[in-house]
């Protein structure tokens, strides 16, 4: 009963996911086994549900008397200003940190990090800032005059030859008063070639550059200024943008970025919700540092370093498309996110969502048959308001992105994503077959319909060219080109290839009952595919027309066979396959002669997720259902 | 239908200066409904729910040039929109009086046209089981359950650490627990 009680206080925030592991160990243990405490759960989660702010409009008065209060505010007619007594200005009275005596505003040094006053004399007999905690060595001096001229770059970003040296000492960090001009001296330090987003390979700039600093590494010299500018920055790993973030709206911050930008030398961009400092000539192209990432309840949405995370409740899901767009669809809105940056939203819960094949256009629909499309500008629109399209819905793009297949159990339709006009092409089948459309690519099209595999062409109007049945119990995996199919049953795996003229099905291999489970994955382009069960993982070439199975072996998954189970498999192109157990992640290079695997990393917790994003691998890993997830990502060269 | 992002209109604001901007009415309009939502639950009153929602957009209007647009707007307005009700409260010292006034108001807060009397009676239950918490903690738990935020997004919200954060909301939820079965029938539901 005492641990009931326990549990019991524990129930809302085991709901909430916010218990410590070893609370949440303890509560799912002991819900498994006593059905009051899992009544008392439903029960509270039920309550929990009803934890809501609704947005509720204020009163129609309310903006009037704000307006007014903003126009008094725009005049500087301030009440409490007015109120006040009037007579001198206040005098501040400066005192020194360490002699305590008095002092003048302008006779003062201010210590660099707390801008604690001092004598000048006081702070060299000193050594450092009196203030206790403080130990900085450097001062800063007030401007004698409001506007200090802009001081002297020192910093010079050149094409990379030598080794780095590695003189430390920091010189003349800051001069400037307040609002921050660095000035600072540098020479010397290698920075690896570094990974710059698209944009930039795009604006042609692509040679290796190197930094030459005196006395750190432009991370160690960033992370060193920036704060005592008053801002924070981070500096992602092997790269050269430099996130700055702060309130950079404000005037005097952005006078600052450019003085900064004018000491790096560096091209000052804004976008994405973040500024970019990027160096003006002198670098190394690369491929996109980040993509966006899908794990189960949380999503990471990286771009350049720049990231953000959301909570996202277990009755959602994400919809990712091939570059920075990613769509969550929750229980109440829809987000569209281009890189870390929202772009678009809805009122209402989606019940479908599906990116154009460029990745650069959304297409929803949400509950009670709004239509509508969101691009990665932010440019929404409501397209159509089809109430007949019900919940259970798919959506397909054309290739030329100006219209949309929309496939319900009941019919097909296209809809036109410029006029929002809608035509039924297909009724249901007497069958009472349902829709799905699989892939669209070019002039063709793959409905999946009742329990067989279809081939369209859409070229004028709807027809179809192929039809392969499916067997009962199947299950179906088409490549997003279009080109091929896999088909699991109980019994076999199968390839169909779908541009045969004729239905066509190959069969892989024969399944024996004592192999137990098994899990198949087509590549993007639909060329490889790759399986495993219980005991043995292999891969082929569908082009092939020997269709020669290669075993994939690796020292360790021999080694530890009896004990590792193998959980996913994910393919980047074709030529990467990456497979991972529940905490290790095996990759091979499927284009070599022998078909090794390497091990390339083991996780903390089991892997849940895995996803290829730019030049690397994303790994989602999580302790336990209920903790946010731990994302890594490994690059691969 | 195009929308203009909330980027944009804060941009528009900006450069709009010292003289008010129809930008600014803009995004009252779109954000002002949420806002007041969050403030009526918190000060569960709604005169004092009016009264913060116009301190909101006026700090918002004057601290906007430090917005960060990296950030959430919806959530950096929630942030503010905190502050000022917990500091209404501090300040006025209203708590008693609200808690009356609470009562006669609250009708006005539920939604018409909920199915179930069962339901009716669960959501006045909670409704007053939220009344009994402090605005911290009913901030708490909305910003976790209704607006889905993260630790770490709660963290920037309340100003403290992912860590802390998640220790926040684990207390205030518990806190909520706790009233919630003090509340249930002995052998029934809530």
């Amino acid at each position: 009963m005492k641990a009931c009680d326990a549990v019991q206080e524990l129930l809302t925030a085991h709901l909430l996911a916010a218990l410590e592991p070893g609370e949440e160990a303890l509560v799912d243990e002991h819900l498994a086994r006593c059905e009051a405490c899992a009544t008392l759960r439903a029960e509270a989660e039920l309550a929990v549900a009803l934890i809501e702010a609704p947005p509720v409009a204020p009163p129609a008065a309310s903006w009037r008397k704000l307006e007014l209060r903003l126009q008094r505010e725009a005049m500087g007619d301030d009440p409490v200003r007015d109120a006040a007594p009037s007579g001198p200005d206040p005098v501040i009275a400066l005192s020194c940190s360490y002699c305590r005596g008095g002092l003048t505003r302008l006779g003062a040094v201010y210590c660099a990090s707390c801008l604690a006053p001092h004598h000048p004399e006081c702070f060299s007999e000193h050594g450092r800032c009196s203030v206790m905690g403080c130990a900085e060595t450097q001062v800063v001096r007030p401007a004698d005059h409001p506007a200090l001229p802009p001081p002297a770059p020192i910093v010079r970003i050149a094409p990379h030859r030598e080794r780095p040296r590695w003189p430390w000492a920091l010189a003349a960090l800051l001069c400037a008063g307040v609002g921050g001009a660095a000035a600072f001296s540098l020479q010397g330090a290698e920075r690896a070639p570094t990974r710059l987003a698209a944009h930039d390979r795009e604006a042609g700039a692509a040679q290796r550059y190197r930094i030459e600093a005196q006395q750190a590494t432009l991370r160690e010299v960033i992370e060193e200024v920036v704060p005592r500018l008053g801002r924070s920055v981070r500096v992602p790993e092997e790269a050269l943008e430099l996130l700055i973030q702060g309130s950079w709206r404000g005037p005097s911050y952005q006078a600052a970025l450019r003085e900064l930008a004018g000491a790096f030398q560096l091209e000052l961009r804004e976008g994405r919700g973040a500024l970019e400092l990027v160096p003006g000539e002198d670098f190394e192209a690369g491929e996109p540092a980040g993509n966006w990432i899908a794990v189960d309840r949380s999503v990471r949405v990286e771009t350049h370093g720049e990231s953000a995370e959301l909570w996202v409740g277990s009755s959602q899901r994400l919809v990712g498309s091939r570059g920075d767009g990613v769509a969550i669809l929750g229980r109440r809105r829809l987000r569209v996110f281009a890189g870390a940056e929202q772009v678009g939203s809805t009122r209402g819960r989606a019940v479908a969502a599906a990116w154009s094949r460029t990745g650069r256009r959304l297409c929803y629909v949400l509950a009670g048959g709004l239509v509508g499309t969101c691009d990665l500008s932010g440019d929404q629109r409501d397209l159509a308001d089809l109430p007949q399209l019900g919940d259970e819905v798919t959506i397909g793009w054309l290739d030329d992105e100006d219209a949309v297949l929309l496939a319900t159990p009941q019919a097909l339709r296209k809809l036109s994503v410029v006029s929002g006009d809608a035509l039924t092409l297909e009724q249901p089948s007497p069958e009472g077959g349902r829709f799905r459309v699989h892939a669209v690519r070019g002039q063709r099209l793959l409905v999946e319909h009742h329990r067989r595999i279809e081939v369209w062409s859409r070229e004028g109007r709807l027809e179809l060219l192929r039809s392969f049945p499916l067997a009962a119990g199947y299950e179906l995996h088409c490549s997003p080109s279009g080109r091929n199919a896999v088909v699991l049953t109980a019994t076999e795996l199968s390839s169909l290839d779908l541009r045969a003229p004729q239905a066509s099905l190959s069969l892989i291999t024969p399944r024996s009952p004592k192999r137990g489970r098994w899990l198949a994955t087509l590549s993007p382009n639909g060329r490889y595919l790759a399986w495993f069960d219980d005991e043995d993982a292999f891969h082929v070439d569908l082009e092939d027309p020997q269709l020669s199975l290669r075993f994939v072996s690796a020292p360790t998954l021999r080694q530890t066979s009896a004990a590792v189970r193998l959980e996913g498999l994910a393919w980047s192109d074709g030529s990467r396959l990456a497979i991972w157990s529940e905490r290790r992640l095996w990759l091979l290079e499927t284009q070599r002669a022998r078909s090794y695997a390497q091990e390339i990393y083991r996780a903390d917790g089991p892997i849940r997720d895995l996803t290829w994003a730019g030049s690397g691998l994303v790994v989602t890993s999580r302790e336990s259902a209920r903790r946010d997830p731990q994302v890594r990502v490994l690059r691969v060269d | 239908m195009t929308e203009v992002s909330d980027q944009e209109l804060v941009s528009r604001c900006l450069e709009a200066g010292q003289s008010y901007d129809a930008a600014f009415q803009a995004l009252y309009e779109r954000h002002s409904p949420r806002v007041f939502g969050f403030l009526l639950k918190l000060t569960h009153s709604r005169g004092a729910a009016e009264d913060a929602l116009q301190e909101t957009f006026l700090r918002v209007y004057k601290s906007l040039e430090r917005f960060d647009s990296g950030r959430d707007l919806g959530a950096w307005l929630l942030q503010i929109a905190r502050y000022v009700a917990i500091d209404a409260f501090r300040v006025e010292r209203k708590v008693k009086r609200l808690e009356e006034r609470r009562a006669s108001e609250e009708r006005e807060l539920v939604p018409a046209g909920e199915s179930g009397a069962e339901k009716k009676e669960r959501e006045q239950v909670v409704s007053e089981v939220m009344a009994t918490l402090s605005p911290e903690d009913r901030s708490l738990l909305l910003l976790r359950h209704y607006e889905e935020l993260t630790f770490r997004a709660i963290g920037e919200v309340i100003d403290c650490s992912a860590r802390t954060a998640q220790n926040r909301v684990a207390a205030a939820a518990k806190r909520f627990q706790q009233e919630l079965l003090r509340r249930r029938v002995p052998g029934g539901e809530l």
